[in-house]
């Protein structure tokens, strides 16, 4: 009797077919049946829809909302643009057809763009003035809770999936937990924010917000490893090279880039130009990197670490310019992948479950570690906000990433598990919280 | 250092496009966004260094266009320009409404005689000199021999209304670049905006006639219906777009750049798929901001703010759709209607200010604003190949050579004659905090 695959077991890819990533699609065929004014009608409707949903972008932002949001104690969800998920996901459902395979396809360049963005904008933060002052004990601190919640997601979700693809011996199982550990591993910058709302001393606010960043350090770190070693095959690359050089590559590329883009942005003074320079130089670096199947993200974050960490060169403009276009291009970012976003695999749901909750006992066991072996003496507040910490922009980009690099089917059960993850997580820190929201909210971004 | 910077990021986009070999990998959103950015960067930089030699920003971003792009060094492939037509659009609108936002009716009333007789004796009897002069080479262009008299004077008119459109779009540019004012500027401006709805008019006219000199048979009422609803529709639609820009700047106080560029984009993309011209549209919104409204300013300002990495990209891929094969092709016709055009304008544009009793410097000058030419005569070269498509391709061949030489050539001098009249920096923003172009 021929043993029949197991439930869960996704289809294995066809002898020869090659699944393409989602940035390096040819253009959908026009449907079949649509023809002259049906095609306008489709393209005029995905127009308004877009247009209903940057309106509902402008009224969530009115001050009105802002203050419903707070009695219903939902503005953390909010801040954090996972409406915006949650809409691209209904825009794309075929009943709505807002966001349709063909304009989807033609707004896909935004996702490289959000993505370097959101890397850039991270390695902008670490300049080396600011990781020399952040206390011994806070990098001691985020060693734990950043690497034992990797190891418990990692250990457990490798055992659902290394069950669940059965694939032959190809460590894809390994891949795709490192994935999940990689996003479960960070916290999100709400964290400390939630913190200042609850009336935290000024202290506990930086000692949080230093381990958070210390946090996205590893989290951009274990994405550039995936993508070093876990490398897409077949006719869309010409190089074969092993992980360790696609390694030295992405940073090479990083710095080599980002001195060229020092340069540029060297030569203007301000003002629109300078803006223009900035978005340009991220839309090359992703577009570049997306095209060598690199992760943009982590080529970007290169970047913005050289550019912060170059002597001179005009910081302050550079961060006038992301704080003034971050906004747009994140919620731009944030519907296009809600719209890749396939919510209907079962097993994504499932695997969601076991990686809140081993991601949230892990965060537990590392304060405890980091408590015995660090005597950091963290307080209450601390405690808390670093055991329930939400899950942020970074954990989504890190998937939404993977999902273009690595086009397989079990990939979006990562998606659907951190996506999930981050709304059950929000809902979790919120029953946790004592006191009440933020009562003035930052706009949605990364930071 | 520029040159420099221009240069490693050319040996970047070629680094990067060596990479995937699969055939079509340009035409991805990788390639897409890979594309947008070197445009930004290199167009950028190509302008400023064409800045410093005295020449158009603008220029230079078309000259970017054309070296990167598909008929030269191919560092920009056709599917990539063809995924950045986008911008096209956006940019169109984004000029349209710039230019309506500087139709203050009040301040050119005393300019409309002016506008009034270049338009009739400068554009009308340029498109007579063309007609003339495509019926005298028509034993020179193949696609003519076979033709009788009568048609080969219809489709002389035809290519004669084709080649005479000019282009809002450079004007305003050049205008922004210069921060231009005086009787000049709004003279052109006005006239560029004005003969581009009489182009559009006649186009639809004379084509229609010729097809059915043609025997291709032709619904008149519908093309006289299609057309009634492009222009007037257009504008009625675009007097509603302006009616939403104004109660949206009355009501939000903060910065409107992005309400506005994607307005542009509802414009562009919306009013293409139902038959309306988004110039028009954005014309018509733009013209009643500044007439009835006090937003005009704010709408200007807003649209500077966003309106930059826009048209950077529009310019560069209109650069990199120049067709310079076919300039070889018909490069010695080409240059003959560029010069007669040319000599159209300045000639009788002279004769029009004269008759109008306009002062000196547009009297000087104003021919040299009416020789830039791109995106209008691109797309009625396009649509010419749609009406007569067994000889069209080579007609608009024919178009696309003397758009390509105007694309170049006619900028500079435009910018020139600027600095000549006096009027470069004369513009109000001048004295605004707005940064160096």
């Amino acid at each position: 009797m021929v043993d029949q695959p197991p439930v869960l077991q996704p289809e294995p890819p066809k002898a020869g077919e090659h699944p393409v990533p989602l940035l390096m699609q040819p253009p959908p065929p026009p449907p079949e049946e649509l023809h002259g004014i049906q095609t306008a009608s489709e393209a005029i409707k995905a127009i308004l829809g877009l247009v209903a949903i940057f309106g509902l972008a402008y009224l969530a932002g009115h001050p009105r909302v802002q203050a419903i949001e707070e009695k219903l104690r939902i503005s953390q969800v909010m801040t954090a643009g996972l409406p915006f998920v949650l809409l691209g996901a209904l825009a794309h459902l075929r009943q709505i057809g807002i966001l349709s395979e063909n304009v989807l396809w033609e707004v896909r360049p935004l996702l490289a763009l959000g993505l370097g963005w959101i890397g850039f904008s991270i390695g902008f933060r670490f300049n080396a003035k600011m990781v020399e002052s952040l206390p011994a004990a806070s990098t001691r601190i985020s060693v734990f809770t950043a690497a034992v919640p990797f190891i418990s997601v990692l250990a457990a979700c490798s055992l659902m999936l290394v069950w669940a693809e059965h694939w032959p011996a190809n460590a894809i199982f390994f891949r795709d937990a490192m994935i999940l550990a990689t996003a479960g591993a960070m916290t999100a910058y709400s964290a400390p924010r939630l913190l200042e709302a609850r009336g935290a001393s000024g202290n506990t606010v930086d000692r949080i917000t230093s381990i958070v960043e210390l946090d996205q350090l590893a989290g951009v770190f274990g994405l550039m490893l995936v993508a070093a070693y876990f490398r897409p095959q077949g006719a869309l690359v010409s190089w074969q090279l092993p992980g360790t050089a696609w390694l030295f590559l992405t940073i090479g590329m990083g710095a080599t880039v980002g001195g060229v883009i020092y340069a540029a942005l060297s030569r203007v003074e301000g003002g629109p130009e300078f803006s223009l320079l900035v978005l340009g130089s991220i839309c090359f670096v992703s577009g570049m990197a997306s095209f060598l199947r690199l992760s943009p993200l982590v080529v970007c974050f290169i970047v913005g670490i050289i550019l912060v960490n170059l002597p001179g060169g005009p910081k302050d403009q550079i961060r006038e310019a992301l704080t003034r276009m971050e906004r747009p291009i994140y919620l731009l970012f944030l519907l296009v992948a809600g719209s890749l976003w396939d919510a209907r695999q079962w097993q994504g749901w499932v695997l969601m479950l076991l990686f809140v909750g081993t991601r949230l006992l892990g965060k537990w066991l590392g304060v405890v570690l980091a408590e015995r072996r660090t005597a950091a003496g963290l307080t209450q507040e601390e405690r808390r906000s670093l055991i329930f910490s939400p899950i942020g922009a970074l954990s989504i980009a890190i998937v939404v990433n993977a999902q273009d690099l690595y086009p397989d089917a079990t990939v979006s059960w990562m998606v659907t598990a951190v996506i999930g993850g981050a709304i059950l997580t929000e809902i979790i820190v919120q029953a946790s919280s004592r006191s009440g929201e933020i009562t003035d909210p930052a706009p949605w971004g990364v930071s | 250092m520029r040159f420099l910077i221009v240069l490693v990021l050319a040996g970047l986009m070629q680094a990067a496009k060596s990479f995937g070999p699969a055939p079509g990998v340009g035409s991805s959103p990788a390639g897409t966004a890979l594309a947008c950015g070197y445009l930004l960067l290199s167009a950028f930089f190509a302008g400023s260094i064409f800045k410093s030699l005295g020449l158009p920003r603008l220029t230079g971003y078309l000259f970017t266009g054309i070296i990167v792009g598909p008929r030269v060094l191919g560092l920009v492939s056709d599917p990539m320009v063809g995924n950045l037509r986008i911008f096209n659009g956006i940019a169109t609108a984004l000029i349209a409404l710039t230019a309506g936002v500087e139709l203050d009716l009040q301040s050119m009333k005393p300019l409309l005689k002016t506008i009034g007789w270049l338009s009739a004796v400068a554009v009308l009897g340029t498109i007579g000199l063309l007609t003339g002069a495509v019926f005298l080479s028509r034993d020179l262009l193949p696609f003519m021999t076979h033709l009788t008299l009568v048609q080969a004077i219809a489709i002389s008119v035809v290519l004669g209304v084709t080649m005479v459109a000019q282009s809002p779009a450079v004007v305003v540019a050049l205008h922004s670049e210069m921060q231009s004012d005086g009787p000049l500027t709004r003279t052109i401006l006005g006239v560029v905006v004005m003969s581009d709805l009489v182009v559009i008019i006649l186009f639809a006219i004379v084509s229609s006639v010729a097809k059915s000199l043609l025997g291709s048979g032709t619904d008149a009422f519908r093309t006289a219906g299609a057309l009634a609803w492009e222009v007037l529709g257009s504008l009625a639609i675009g007097a509603l777009v302006g009616v939403i820009l104004a109660v949206y700047l009355r009501y939000v106080k903060g910065s409107s750049a992005l309400f506005v560029t994607a307005a542009a984009f509802l414009i562009a993309e919306i009013g293409q798929r139902v038959d309306l011209d988004p110039l028009l549209v954005a014309l018509a919104a733009g013209v009643l901001i500044r007439n009835a409204t006090r937003h005009g300013e704010r709408l200007q300002h807003e649209i500077e703010v966003s309106s930059l990495p826009v048209y950077v990209v529009f310019f560069a891929v209109t650069g990199a759709t120049v067709h310079i094969n076919e300039l070889l092709i018909v490069g010695i016709p080409a240059m003959a209607l560029v010069l007669t055009r040319a000599a159209g304008f300045y000639g009788l544009g002279w004769l029009a200010t004269s008759i109008a009793k306009a002062p000196e410097t547009v009297r000087r000058n104003a021919g040299f604003g009416l020789m830039p030419q791109a995106g209008l005569a691109l797309a009625l070269a396009l649509l010419f190949v749609k009406t007569f498509p067994h000889f069209g391709a080579e007609g608009s061949a024919l178009v696309l050579g003397v758009v390509a030489m105007n694309e170049m050539v006619a900028p500079v001098l435009y910018r020139w004659a600027l600095v000549r009249s006096g009027e470069a920096g004369q513009s109000k923003a001048v004295t605004e905090a707005v940064p160096a172009h």
